[in-house]
């Protein structure tokens, strides 16, 4: 552990560069089953909770049958449709409550009995009340890591917590009074500590935050930093921005069923059928035209801008679809490849799922 | 500059400005406590001039005494209120945070922060009110005040003993409370109800009521006096102990933000029908009877206050009658044991022809056009004469050199019946905290309830 905390203060690694050439999915531990390297590991999981449907007024499972292996360096993201489902896997997921039927053992510790019991293994953070609001962030940051890394002499320590405030992007507000900073700013700080501690895997329940775009780049800067330590988190969100832009796989839950389960470009890849975006100011003439062109494909005006969705088998490349555009006479304002959004995905995974349910 | 973790006991200090510990916070307190302890003793020598002392003797001895004694009730009463208003100054609040998870998972030992957390809480309530009692007895000095130097220690004991306990009472009930800050203010009020009991049963204010035996400290824990210090006093020793335990178990576990069970209704906050939006705007039914109870308060205050003022107002030369009763609140002791001092005395009225026999107590004037107003006991009846005498004469007086004869036309009133409750009302609702409380405050919170709320529950200054 020691060596890990040591490890923990270089600070210039496993920030900046965000890890991403490695593909886990969740009934596949990535390093092949060690359980040394499982952080948590969730197999026919189901709540005991119910939710009522508020149409038709059916009650169903807040979540059913979910198979989820956490393993270090990874940041899982889940999330829901139904807030409560994705509130209490989360606590399922932290040791703060129990399930109704399943497995859910966190790696070496195993099964724990005792909910809410505070274990080594996990850091749960759902408030950002747990800092002292009369302190400064450094001064909150000192004193939290003062036990834990005693080995480092006060002037290295401190100079090394300004470097990594600095490096994870929250400089600015490092002398700010934490009573003066946005409660997600201080969820981003107790994450930071998080990150600094013992506790092998960090669940976050922040479905009551929205985080701004530079707060999720600060996010993404920890979340690398998590990955670098060698250490697990899962964050539950009801911001699919977030998990796009911080996680490497996404848990989704829907009506209590968990409708995927992999990584962030598999999901991308399988569910946003949104392969380009137009801007053009006729655009009903346009997407009447292209319609004629792309046989297969489904074409959404809104406003001024074109979602060409692609429902073929076939990809088709930018160079192929600007010659099109040129064969045929046709110049749009603009042309965007998109780059996949997970909010796209999850609608479109509703959508689905929707539709799949009223088949059967 | 470094924030050095030696420095660990100054930082925990500076965290907590908003409990008893921060340093302004008790300054601010000790200064007015003072302020209240002198408000508080020229207001019980008020009432020394009025009824409580029939009521609660031991609440005014004269003399030096009262003011330590107003110190330790002052400061007793000023930590219920304040403990009750603001729960979070309990240990307990830190736990609910999770403030002392963020620290147990970084390394530190939940034990030492518990003691230390627990130390500076008791240590800063009794600070506060040694400070307050020190204070109070010096201005007393200076001022030439009444000051008696062996009543200083064993008041000060009973004073720590106060505080400590009250600052105690605080923890457990957080402690059996889970939290929750409602429950904690129940439980807190509770242990206090049961804990005035005591001091009554066990004789604690007879204790201190005595001028003699409060010159020796020790006579505080003599059982043979009274066996409340003793049982207080190992109550404050023991309760430490069942908190440390009790709190080392609790800090073990994570207190969940937002707790999930049983059947969650989906969309039941978004979609408000217009009956539930109406009652929304009404407000809760616990509003709308507050609310009632609140008008009724000041309907029942403002007709009490108007026959008390009305009352109050009654002179010989301003007299009222209400259906056929002369009301008057009786200032003098002379006709004890039927009327005492501040009693409301109700006298029937009646004209010439009203059968006037020996025994009755009338109301008289002793010549026509007079101002002045005797009420006597009739001790004989002659001629259309009565012969008239006071119950009880004042030491200076021998008995029977007041008696005097009055001619049956002077008189106009018979004695019909007193109450002294009624007449310590009204000599307290006269005053100027009497009248505030009756009035002003009810009708603020009728007329402007959503103002008085929101000043009340106003977001707290950055620190």
């Amino acid at each position: 552990m020691r060596d890990n905390l040591k490890k923990s203060f270089e600070i210039d690694g496993g920030v900046r560069n965000k890890p991403r050439d490695f593909v886990i999915k969740a009934s596949e531990p990535a390093d092949g089953g060690n359980k040394e390297n499982i952080a948590v590991c969730m197999r026919g999981v189901s709540s005991e909770e119910q939710i009522r449907d508020p149409h038709s007024g059916e009650l169903y499972p807040l979540f059913k049958n979910i198979n989820l292996t956490v393993s270090s360096k990874e940041v899982w993201g889940i999330s829901s449709n139904e807030l409560n489902s994705v509130r209490l896997l989360s606590q399922v997921i932290g040791n703060m409550h129990g399930c109704r039927e399943g497995l859910c053992s966190f790696g070496s510790v195993g099964t724990v009995l005792k909910k809410r019991r505070i274990i080594p293994h996990i850091f749960y953070i759902d408030t950002h009340k747990m800092l002292y609001p009369g302190k400064t962030v450094l001064e909150q940051l000192m004193f939290a890591t003062a036990a834990a890394l005693r080995f480092f002499g006060d002037t290295e320590r401190q100079l090394k917590m300004l470097r990594l405030l600095e490096n994870v992007g929250m400089g600015y507000i490092a002398l700010s009074s934490i009573s003066d900073l946005y409660d997600t700013e201080k969820i981003l700080l107790e994450l930071l500590i998080a990150s600094e501690s013992g506790s092998r895997l960090i669940v976050c329940d922040f479905t009551a935050y929205t985080f701004s775009q530079a707060e999720i780049g600060i996010m993404a800067n920890i979340a690398n930093r998590i990955r670098y330590l060698g250490k697990a988190a899962v964050i539950a969100t009801m911001q699919p921005k977030l998990i796009g832009m911080i996680c490497d796989s996404t848990l989704f839950v829907c009506r209590g069923e968990p409708i995927f389960c992999g990584s962030v470009e598999e999901l991308n890849k399988y569910a946003d059928k949104v392969a380009f975006i137009l801007r053009d100011s006729n655009p009903k003439v346009l997407a009447k035209m292209l319609s004629c062109l792309l046989p297969g494909w489904q074409i959404k005006v809104s406003g001024e801008n074109l979602y060409l969705y692609n429902y073929t088998d076939k990809q088709l490349k930018i160079e192929d679809f600007y010659s099109l555009l040129a064969k045929n006479g046709l110049t749009p304002e603009s042309v965007r490849v998109n780059p996949g959004r997970v909010e796209n995905s999850f609608e479109e995974l509703m959508e689905r799922y929707d539709i799949q349910r009223k088949t059967v | 500059m470094i924030y050095r973790e030696r420095l660990f006991k100054k930082e925990l200090r500076r965290s907590y400005l908003n409990s008893l510990s921060g340093g302004r916070r008790q300054f601010f307190m000790c200064v007015l406590m003072t302020l209240l302890t002198f408000a508080a003793h020229m207001l019980l020598r008020l009432a020394f001039e009025i009824v409580l002392t029939e009521y609660l003797p031991a609440l005014t001895p004269p003399g030096s005494f009262s003011v330590a004694y107003s110190c330790n009730l002052t400061a007793y009463i000023f930590y219920i209120v304040y403990l009750s208003v603001k729960p979070d100054a309990g240990v307990l609040s830190e736990l609910r945070d999770n403030k002392w998870y963020l620290f147990s998972k970084m390394g530190y030992k939940a034990d030492r922060i518990i003691f230390f957390k627990t130390l500076v809480s008791l240590s800063s309530a009794v600070s506060v009110y040694a400070a307050c009692f020190v204070t109070v007895s010096a201005i007393s000095y200076a001022l030439k005040y009444y000051f008696f130097a062996p009543y200083f220690l064993p008041f000060l004991v009973s004073g720590v003993l106060g505080v400590l306990l009250c600052a105690e009472l605080l923890i457990l009930s957080s402690l059996l409370s889970g939290g929750n800050n409602k429950t904690t203010r129940l439980i807190f009020l509770s242990a206090l109800i049961i804990n005035e009991v005591l001091k009554f049963t066990l004789g604690y204010y007879r204790l201190i009521g005595d001028e003699a035996l409060m010159q020796n400290t020790a006579n505080l824990f003599l059982p043979r006096y009274s066996l409340y210090c003793v049982i207080m006093a190992i109550l404050v020793l023991i309760l430490p102990l069942f908190f440390n335990s009790a709190i080392r178990r609790k800090s073990g576990y994570y207190l969940l933000k937002n707790e999930i069970g049983g059947i969650v209704s989906c969309g039941e906050q978004v979609f408000i029908g217009p009956d539930e939006l109406d009652n929304v705007r009404k407000g809760s039914p616990l509003a709308i009877m507050a609310r009632v109870i609140l008008a009724f308060v000041l309907f029942a205050s403002l007709i009490c206050n108007s026959f008390i003022l009305t009352a109050s107002l009654s002179s010989s030369s301003r007299e009222f009658s209400i259906f056929g009763y002369i009301p008057y609140v009786f200032r003098s002791a002379t006709m004890e044991p039927l009327i005492r001092k501040n009693d409301l005395a109700l006298f029937k009225k009646i004209d010439s022809q009203y059968p006037i026999s020996v025994g009755d107590v009338v109301l008289f004037k002793s010549s026509p056009g007079s101002t002045e107003i005797s009420v006597m006991k009739v001790t004989e009846v002659r001629d259309g004469n009565l012969t008239v005498d006071y119950l009880k004469y004042p030491i200076v007086y021998t008995p029977g050199s007041l008696k005097e004869s009055v001619s049956r036309g002077k008189v106009y009133g018979v004695f019909y019946a007193s109450n002294h409750i009624w007449g310590t009302i009204i000599l307290l609702i006269n005053t100027l905290p009497g009248r505030v409380l009756t009035i002003l405050l009810p009708a603020a919170f009728l007329i402007f309830p959503k103002q008085l709320l929101a000043f009340l529950r106003r977001p707290k200054k950055a620190e």
